[in-house]
């Protein structure tokens, strides 16, 4: 245990003096908490703060709330148990398992690693309570609460999903069943909020019956950690101390049977700890957010060739092609079901208060535009520009540039269809409008491609976070003619023709993007 | 001092290791050849304790996966992957204790100087070229001083000097009454070190043969790899 707590000191020392001396590593982070520590204290300083921006009723709070822990659960569990699990890292493998140390003491040490690097977000995220607290009219301490709840939440999966993993042994048919097991977990919500849902005649009161019934806090885990935290803010003191009691028993009695049963779980984590090696070597190569890196599951080859293209086009297709192979839904990234669910779930909650489908609409664009300025479109453009034979195609440097990145901006536009049509359903909005959307998101597709391949092109491999900052406000300045334009086209357009002025709005920002994107381009492949 | 009986390793429909069986007596170095996906690494990595597998391995009497029998063996893996908050000193501070050695800052110190890490004592593991992880990975599985040495592909990566200085490291813990076993894809690369060359083939030993066997039959070794491999044996 020595050894393990010698190297939990010094790895935690070392990184926290590595961190402050970095200041390309420190400086964001300072300015993140500088800007998060204003809004708290603006928050805390406003008047109005008891107000909220809109008012959410707690039954549909409960429902979100299990929804978004049952979420983290399934990804924890579903990832872990495609031995993926990302507690150790390759050089644990190489330097502890190997050694002396027992297999619970290296356990121990990567769910306290795991706690301490978990540890490290929550407080961010803690500091972002009261704006979050504010929105959803709660007191800055039950949103601290709720945040806190996620962090605990991601823990004890993990702590599960390795069990879980440990038990399976490596068995096909138990893993198989494990899963199944997590999927029944995740499903008993689904199947009592429909049913409740559906046993309450439909209709709004219908789902806050069903969102705010306790049954959903006996789903396993996560409804457990989720009813322990909503049932003491709601003063149910003995309903939240029986599920806090009944996850401290359960996790009390995987480990009992962990280390009673003394079992063997290096061989599951060789992959995970792989894997996280790719991972973090991916991150320090990216320097920022990127949810498409190349997914470790074994691809199957369905259909063989390109099929079409010739000379620059033919990185498209071949683009087309390694995308059907790694899934048939291959528009439908990570990245894009993050983006779907914020602005979908924005768009929900907004339309008690603003019912006019047109704003909703719009409120759904920008706040998917404004979480794509996070999000990196580099990853066909950064795989082949690491690639010599990307220079050596004799075609001219924009055409490749352009075809290169044609594959993503595709795949946005696509996503922006499913987007916006599922919005507009939300807010319903016509489908005329709908398209309109996916038209603006479209040039947005453009847009973010080309700047991210120019970002790609002059930081290179070794991108610095502050500097990735600076060009999320220049990507920010850069759309602000487009929107002042679809304003104007929207105005001016509807003075003539009313019923098409929100076409007038897309093709003005489209036509913006698209212009915008070609000098981009035209940049990116010239540097 | 290192005995595999029978050991299978399989995932899923796929048998990595096919029943595999060979000794490595203390004060002899075996060379375990064969093309990439023959089955060595895995079988490196059973032995290291870190694979389910079948059968039964022995480190100096040991059950693979026992603390005595990990106090006994270092395993110099593929790729090397040192901590990256941990400076050099420190990855051997972490071996001194989690193998409870007493005296390894004594130990540490000339191992460090004869593989040229003391310039670099006080530098991360992220920080180190990977010929230079390379050289720290070796420095960990010899400083507790061990009985039994694997190496997976141990000259990947290392400078000329390196190479050099760990063929002679080679030497000496045979002389010394180790037992080593080494895994190489590059049997030129290991020409003048082995005792025992086992060859793989599709996770099988195809072929095992001391140097003794060699000079008394002849035989080229060389040739006998690539007849097994190339499937004309």
């Amino acid at each position: 245990m020595s050894a393990v707590l010698f190297l939990l000191r010094r790895t935690m020392k070392n990184e926290l003096l590595s961190f402050f001396r970095k200041r390309s590593r420190f400086l964001p982070y300072l300015l993140l908490v500088a800007v998060l520590l204003f809004s708290a204290f603006a928050t805390a300083l406003d008047p109005d703060a008891d107000e909220g921006l809109f008012t959410l009723d707690p039954r549909a709070l409960h429902l979100g709330y299990v929804a978004v822990q049952g979420f983290f659960f399934g990804i924890s569990m579903f990832s872990c148990l495609q031995r993926n699990a990302v507690l150790f890292r390759r050089s644990d493998v190489g330097l502890l398992f190997v050694s002396p140390v027992p297999p619970r003491a290296a356990l121990a040490y990567g769910m306290l690693r795991q706690a301490g690097n978990g540890l490290a977000a929550l407080v961010l995220l803690l500091l972002y309570a009261p704006t979050y607290g504010r929105m959803l009219s709660l007191p800055t301490a039950h949103a601290a609460g709720l945040l806190a709840g996620v962090g605990l939440m991601l823990l004890v999966s993990q702590f599960f999903a390795m069990f879980c993993l440990s038990l399976a042994a490596g068995n096909p048919r138990r893993l198989q069943l494990l899963r199944a097991a997590a999927g029944a977990c995740l499903a008993y919500a689904v199947v009592v909020a429909g049913g409740l849902y559906l046993r309450s005649g439909g209709g709004w009161e219908g789902f806050l019956a069903a969102a705010g019934s306790p049954l959903l806090d006996a789903a396993p885990v996560y409804g457990w950690i989720s009813g322990a935290i909503l049932q003491g803010f709601a003063g149910n003191w003995a309903a939240a101390a029986g599920y806090a009691g009944l996850t401290l028993l359960c996790i009390a009695a995987a480990t009992f049977v962990f280390f009673r049963r003394n079992i063997f779980f290096y061989e599951d984590v060789l992959d995970g700890a792989e894997r996280a090696e790719e991972l973090l070597a991916a991150r320090r190569s990216n320097g920022n957010l990127n949810l498409n890196l190349p997914s470790s599951r074994k691809l199957r080859v369905r259909g063989e060739g390109l099929g079409h293209g010739r000379g620059a086009s033919a990185f498209f297709f071949k683009h087309l092609r390694e995308a059907r192979r790694q899934s048939l839904f291959w528009p439908l990234d990570a990245a894009f079901l993050l983006v779907f669910a914020v602005s979908f779930l924005t768009v929900l909650l907004l339309r008690r208060e603003t019912p006019d489908p047109f704003l909703l609409m719009v409120v759904g664009y920008v706040e998917s535009l404004y979480m794509n300025l996070f999000l990196t479109f580099t990853g066909d453009w950064q795989r082949e520009a690491q690639r010599p034979y990307w220079r050596l195609v004799p075609e001219a440097p924009l055409r490749k540039a352009f075809w290169t990145c044609a594959h993503t901006a595709v795949k946005m536009a696509l996503q922006g269809v499913v987007l916006f049509a599922v919005i507009a359903w939300a807010a319903s909005a016509s489908p005329g409008l709908a398209a309109c959307a996916a038209l603006a998101y479209a040039g947005a597709a453009l847009f973010f491609t080309s700047c991210s391949a120019l970002v790609h092109r002059i930081l290179g491999e070794s991108k610095r976070g502050i500097l990735v900052g600076l060009f999320i406000v220049a990507e920010l300045l850069l759309l602000l003619p487009g929107i002042a334009l679809a304003i104007l086209g929207y105005f001016l357009g509807g003075s003539f023709l009313p019923p098409l002025a929100p076409l007038f709005a897309a093709l003005a920002i489209f036509l913006w993007d698209a212009l915008v994107s070609v000098p981009l381009l035209l940049l990116a492949s010239r540097c | 001092m290192l005995e595999l009986k029978d050991v299978t390793k399989t995932y899923g429909k796929l048998t990595a290791n096919d029943h595999i069986s060979f000794r490595v007596s203390a004060g002899e170095i075996a060379v375990l050849l064969g093309p990439n996906g023959a089955g060595k690494s895995t079988a490196i990595k059973c032995i290291a304790g870190l694979l389910r597998f079948s059968g039964e391995i022995t480190v100096a009497g040991f059950a693979n996966r026992t603390p005595q029998a990990r106090r006994t063996f270092g395993y110099v893996p593929e790729i090397p992957a040192p901590y990256d908050a941990l400076t050099v000193w420190e990855h051997m501070e972490f071996i001194g204790r989690a193998y409870r050695i007493a005296d390894w800052a004594a130990r540490a110190e000339p191992l460090l100087e004869r593989m040229e890490l003391t310039a670099q004592r006080k530098k991360l593991g992220k920080e180190l070229s990977k010929g230079m992880q390379q050289k720290l990975s070796i420095c960990c599985a010899l400083l507790p001083a061990p009985r039994v040495v694997l190496f997976d592909e141990p000259l990947v990566g290392l400078d000329p000097h390196a190479i050099k200085e760990l063929k002679a490291v080679i030497l000496e813990l045979r002389a010394a009454g180790c037992a080593v076993l080494i895994s190489t894809h590059m049997l030129d690369s290991v020409e003048d070190l082995w005792d025992k060359a086992l060859i793989m083939m599709d996770g099988k030993i195809a072929a095992e043969r001391t140097r003794a066997d060699i000079a008394r039959t002849g035989e080229d070794l060389e040739e006998l790899f690539f007849s097994i491999t190339e499937g004309r044996a």
